[in-house]
C-alpha cells in the first residue's frame, strides 16, 4: 500500500488501516464534491470546478500518487455524473493531482498559499483546455467573447473552491496524524 | 523520461485512457454504459434531495431579506410584514405547484395527442461550455432517447442519454444541437443551431436559409417537424436580428428561445406523439 506517502519525510507513515479509511474518506468526499458539482454549486454564475480542486488538493498534501489514484477517481465521477460526449477529464484530472504532489517538494513548500499558487496554474491549464474544446465545437467561435463570459468566471469560480477543498483535505490528513499521536501515547 | 519508467504512473495512466476510451466511444455510439447507469441511479435521490436543500435555503434567505428591507422602510408595519412573509413562504410551494399542475393541463389541452411525462431538473452539466441537465426520470419511467422536452411555453431539447432512474437533456443552446424549424409568416424553413458564444444569452442560430428567404426581426420560429425528433409546431423563439453571409451566399438569423433556461425547475417529456414526415407535407398540400 505504497500510495499514500507522507511527502515531509519520505517515508510511508500510515498502516493498511487508515490507509483504507482514508481512501473510503477521499472517495466519498470526491463523490459529494461531483454531485455538488453537478447538482445546485454555482459561482459567478459558473459551475466551479470543486472536484478538481479536492484531488488537486489531495495530490498536494497526500502525494503524487495518491493524487493520480483521486485524479482518474474524480474525473470517472464528473464524467458520469455530469457530462455527456468525448471527454479527457479522467487523464486531465490525474495529470495534474499527480503534478501537484510531485512538484510540492522540489517547487514551494507545503502550505495554503503555495497551494493557491498550483491552483493559479491549474486553473489556467484547465481553462486552456476548455478553451480548446470550445474552439472544437463552436462554429463562429469567439475567443475574446469565450474568456470574457466563460472562461475567466470559470478560472475565478475555480479559485474560490480551492480553498476550501484544501481545507477539507488538508482537515481529514490531520485529524489521521492526530489519531496516531493518540494512538501512541495510549500504548 | 523517468516519470514513464514509474510502473505505478504507467498503470493509473492506462485506467484513465482506457475510461476515457470507454466512455467516448459508447457516448458516440448513443449508448449508456452500465457503470455510468449505475452512478446516475446512485446520485438522483442524493441529487433530489440536494435540490430541495437549495430551494428550501433560497426560502429561508429570501424571507430574511425581504423582513429586512421592511424593517428599514416601516418598522410600524414590520410586525404585521411579517406575518404575512411567513405565510408567503408556507404557501409558496403549494403555490408554485398549482401553477405548475394549472399549465401543466393547459399544455396537455393544446396538444391532446402528446403523452407527457412531469420531470425534475436535478442535474446540470459539470462544464460550463456545454448546455445539458439531468433530470429525475429514466428508463424505468418509460423514457427512450430522442424524446422532446417541453415546457408550458416551448421547446427545450431532447433526451440523448437514458438510465433507469435518470436522463440526460441536449438543450438547444448546446453546440452539437440541431432542429428542423420554420418561420411561421412566411414559411422558410431551416435548422436551429446552438452556438456556444450565445450560450449565456440563451440564443440560438437559425441557418441554412437561403439568401433571398423572407426573415424578419420578430419572426415567430416553430419546429417543422423534420427529422423525426420534435413534433411539428411547438414554439421555439423569436427573430432578434438577421445576418447575411455574402461568401456562402445565405442568410442566418439569431433566435431568442422562449424558454428562460436559467429559472427551469420543471419540464415535461413527451414520451408519444405522432412522427411527421414528408409524406404528411406532400398530402396536406
Amino acid at each position: 500500500m505504497a500510495v499514500f506517502r507522507n511527502l515531509d519525510n519520505g517515508e510511508k507513515t500510515l498502516n493498511k488501516k487508515r490507509v483504507i479509511i482514508l481512501a473510503i474518506i477521499f472517495s466519498a468526499l470526491i463523490f459529494i464534491s461531483a454531485l455538488m458539482q453537478t447538482t445546485f454549486l454555482s459561482v459567478f454564475g459558473k459551475v466551479p470546478a470543486l472536484t478538481f480542486a479536492v484531488s488537486c488538493a489531495i495530490g498536494f498534501i497526500m502525494g503524487g500518487r495518491a493524487g493520480a489514484v483521486s485524479g482518474v477517481f474524480a474525473g470517472i465521477c464528473v464524467d458520469y455524473l455530469g457530462s455527456t460526449g468525448i471527454s479527457f477529464s479522467p487523464i486531465f484530472y490525474m495529470l495534474c493531482a499527480y503534478l501537484c504532489g510531485e512538484l510540492v517538494g522540489w517547487f514551494l513548500s507545503k502550505n495554503l498559499p503555495s497551494f493557491l499558487v498550483y491552483s493559479l496554474i491549474l486553473g489556467l491549464f484547465k481553462e486552456i483546455l476548455t478553451a480548446i474544446y470550445c474552439g472544437m465545437v463552436s462554429e463562429s467561435f469567439d475567443l475574446w467573447k469565450i474568456i470574457i463570459t466563460l472562461l475567466i468566471p470559470e478560472y475565478f469560480a475555480y479559485l474560490v473552491c480551492a480553498i476550501p477543498a484544501y481545507g477539507a483535505v488538508f482537515g481529514i490528513n490531520k485529524l489521521f496524524k492526530g489519531k496516531k499521536k493518540r494512538d501512541k501515547r495510549s500504548y | 523520461m523517468k516519470l514513464f519508467k514509474n510502473k505505478f504512473f504507467i498503470i493509473v495512466l492506462s485506467i484513465a485512457i482506457f475510461s476515457v476510451i470507454f466512455t467516448s466511444t459508447l457516448s458516440i455510439m448513443g449508448k449508456t454504459d452500465p457503470i455510468k447507469n449505475f452512478f446516475g441511479t446512485v446520485a438522483t435521490p442524493f441529487r433530489y434531495v440536494g435540490i430541495k436543500i437549495k430551494e428550501s435555503f433560497e426560502g429561508f434567505s429570501k424571507y430574511f431579506s425581504s423582513v429586512d428591507g421592511l424593517v428599514e422602510r416601516n418598522s410600524e408595519l414590520e410586525s404585521e410584514v411579517d406575518k404575512l412573509e411567513k405565510e408567503l413562504a408556507d404557501s409558496k410551494a403549494i403555490e408554485e405547484e398549482n401553477e405548475r399542475l394549472r399549465k401543466y393541463i393547459e399544455v396537455k389541452k393544446t396538444y391532446p395527442d402528446f403523452e407527457f411525462l412531469e420531470a425534475l431538473i436535478v442535474g446540470n452539466e459539470s462544464e460550463n461550455h456545454s448546455s445539458f441537465f439531468t433530470l429525475n426520470k429514466g428508463s424505468g419511467d418509460g423514457v427512450k432517447l430522442g424524446m422532446p422536452i417541453v415546457n408550458e411555453i416551448g421547446v427545450i431539447g431532447s433526451v440523448c442519454e437514458v438510465g433507469y432512474s435518470w436522463c440526460r437533456v441536449r438543450v438547444l443552446t448546446e453546440a452539437s444541437s440541431s432542429v428542423g424549424a420554420y418561420i411561421s409568416r412566411s414559411g422558410e424553413t431551416g435548422v436551429i443551431d446552438g452556438d456556444i458564444s450565445m450560450k449565456d444569452t440563451g440564443n440560438c442560430i437559425l441557418s441554412y436559409l437561403s439568401e433571398d428567404a423572407d426573415v424578419e426581426v420578430g419572426d415567430i420560429v416553430y419546429t417543422s417537424g423534420l427529422g423525426s425528433v420534435y413534433p411539428r409546431d411547438l414554439y421555439i423563439g423569436k427573430v432578434i436580428s438577421v445576418s447575411v453571409d455574402e461568401y456562402l451566399r445565405s442568410k442566418s438569423a439569431t433566435v431568442e428561445l422562449s424558454v428562460d433556461l436559467e429559472s427551469l425547475k420543471y419540464v415535461m417529456i413527451i414520451t408519444d406523439y405522432e412522427i411527421y414526415s414528408e409524406e404528411d407535407t406532400d398530402e396536406a398540400s
